[in-house]
């Protein structure tokens, strides 16, 4: 059997199991409670195991590369060993509190301040943070060069940027122009985007169904 | 005179035009600043009706004794907008004493989250006695859960409905059984034979894990805090889900979302449709709820955390539309120039 048709008869029978979980309560209780539930601890039990393959997969294969970086001294290998130093730092931290001593239902509950939740609290959280706000200064310098009205579709638009910038600072969040964005939010931008997203689900229906049938082409359906 | 003023103005105007990244960025940067050194004002914004109907949810959940599954799934780089929304809906279910389970789809905020949980709890305790909110009695954390990470509740939930929680998630974050705490008992069902010592879940019944233990029908709400949502497809399984309907057929769970501002527009139909109880938007969305809860309770430990967020962000947002109202000014001077010299006036 091609590899092709293997991948196809899995494909099918996973999507047998979700069709089956939507319809067995409708159609038999019984059913549901002799047949669909242990499939499901089955089935779940499988998308576990999958799921920490592909993971397992994906640790090892960036402990390959930048190993063989630092190795070979490959152009910028400092940043591959800060990386892998990184990685097992937090991989260890991690490791020792899930070893480490589970309490008693009576303990108090208090901040365990252990290696793992420093790097979190201490470096990661902050380092985070800091990439995000860089945003702020991206937004501004784009709303100055970019943000101009150049027509009466832009002027409108521009007309309702405003109204949500005003009303999205409490200082300027005068009643009035809440009320005006609280309009635009659930009628104007909520039928905008429900005609958006029937447009895409049903774009996303069509591809499920053609990839359940096996009808659809692609790197995943042809032979290598 | 007047010359004099039009030079002035032609003088700002140019210097209008000049601006660039290179004073922007500095004058950003002291304004977002400005709230630490001058301190925190007090800010009123008037609550949205996507504000308001997580917030009556909530208290409707506080009268019923229906606990709230809390789905923590920001990231730390969304914290400025999450963390203030998650503060303010941890402070109003602990000070209406709405049981909660916690679960964590990211690992650092499984951390976080916890950390803010417990300063919460530390200041009702330090408020109102140690009995006033227990772990394990009126909240309980169930950690960071990889194979949940993303969501794809299409998968998860029959798997939970199928095995219930208690034998779906095992332990709490520091690996205690599940079933030794009060919490995941059902509402109603009959006290354990013998309490204080561990249930054995091997030899109890199918039937009496189903009534002893919590089911996810239970829930009269779930929650979620993310940067951007996963609760989207939640809402067609519970929806659709006979096990979690009413005698009415409607569903007896309620869904609530807290997420970026720029993403909470894309679940407004869910909301407008009822599907959605409500939607926390961004900082505005915490600062709007932050608001309810001072008109009915008073100030908690949630405002001050709201305040230091609220702040820079209205002085940011004020920036931005300066800059928007600057870049105009200088292309309308620019088309006024060009109209003038197509007409043949010069300047």
């Amino acid at each position: 059997m091609s590899k092709v048709r293997i991948i196809r008869i899995v494909v099918l029978v996973a999507g047998i199991y979700f069709v089956a979980v939507f319809l067995a309560e409708g159609i038999h209780a019984g059913f549901d409670k002799k047949w669909i539930k242990p499939a499901t601890k089955i089935y779940t039990d499988v998308v576990r195991v999958l799921g920490m393959f592909a993971i397992g997969v994906g640790v090892a294969n960036i402990f390959m590369v930048h190993t063989r970086r630092v190795v070979r001294l490959h152009k910028n290998w400092e940043y591959s060993l800060v990386l892998l130093t990184a990685f097992l730092v937090v991989f260890a931290s991690a490791v020792l509190k899930w070893i480490g001593p589970s309490s008693s239902p009576d303990t108090p509950v208090q901040h365990v301040g252990d290696i793992f939740e420093f790097i979190i609290t201490r470096i990661q959280v902050h380092m985070n943070s800091t990439i995000y706000s860089f945003l702020a200064f991206f937004v501004t310098s784009a709303a100055l060069r970019a943000f101009r009205v150049r027509g009466t579709e832009s002027a409108i638009m521009m007309v309702a940027a405003v109204i949500v910038l005003l009303s999205n600072a409490p200082e300027t969040n005068f009643p009035v122009i809440s009320e005006v964005r609280e309009w635009l939010d659930l009628n104007l931008n909520a039928a905008v985007f429900r005609a958006l997203q029937f447009g895409m689900l049903l774009g996303s229906i069509t591809v499920s169904l053609r990839t359940w049938l096996g009808i659809e082409r692609g790197a995943l359906f042809e032979e290598v | 005179m007047s010359n004099g003023v039009s030079g002035v103005l032609h003088r700002v105007f140019d210097a209008i035009d000049n601006l660039n990244y290179r004073i922007v960025y500095p004058v950003l940067a002291v304004l977002l600043a400005l709230p630490f050194i001058v301190g925190h004002w007090e800010s009123r914004p008037r609550p949205r009706k996507i504000t308001r109907g997580l917030f009556d949810v909530i208290e409707e959940c506080a009268e019923t004794g229906k606990p709230v599954l809390l789905v923590n799934a920001w990231r730390m780089s969304s914290r400025g907008e999450n963390q203030p929304q998650f503060e303010v809906l941890v402070d109003h279910m602990m000070r209406r004493k709405v049981k909660f389970i916690m679960i964590s789809l990211e690992p650092d905020t499984a951390v976080v989250g916890r950390s803010l949980c417990l300063d919460i709890q530390r200041y009702y305790q330090e408020e109102y006695g140690e009995d006033y909110i227990q772990y394990g009695r009126d909240w309980l954390d169930l950690d960071f859960q990889l194979i949940y990470q993303g969501g794809y509740w299409h998968i998860w939930i029959p798997n939970i409905k199928a095995d219930g929680l208690v034998k779906s998630f095992n332990t709490d974050y520091e690996k205690r059984p599940l079933e030794q705490f009060p919490i995941m008992r059902r509402p109603g069902a009959p006290p354990p034979e013998h309490p204080g010592e561990p249930v054995d879940l091997e030899t109890l019944s199918a039937k009496d894990y189903e009534e002893q233990f919590l089911r996810l029908g239970d829930f009269g709400l779930i929650l979620e805090v993310h940067f951007t949502y996963t609760i989207r497809d939640l809402i067609g399984l519970v929806r659709l889900d006979k096990d979690f309907a009413g005698p009415d057929g409607e569903p007896t769970i309620e869904m609530g979302l807290g997420t970026v501002n720029m993403v909470a527009n894309e679940m407004l139909p869910y909301f407008d449709s009822g599907a959605l109880c409500g939607v926390l938007a961004g900082v505005q969305g915490a600062a709007e709820y932050s608001e309810l809860l001072r008109r009915k309770y008073g100030e908690g430990p949630s405002s001050e955390g709201v305040r230091l967020r609220a702040n820079p962000y209205s002085l940011g947002v004020l920036c931005v539309l300066a800059v928007i109202v600057i870049g105009n000014i200088s292309t309308l001077r620019k088309k006024i120039r060009e109209w003038r010299q197509a007409r043949g006036e010069g300047e």
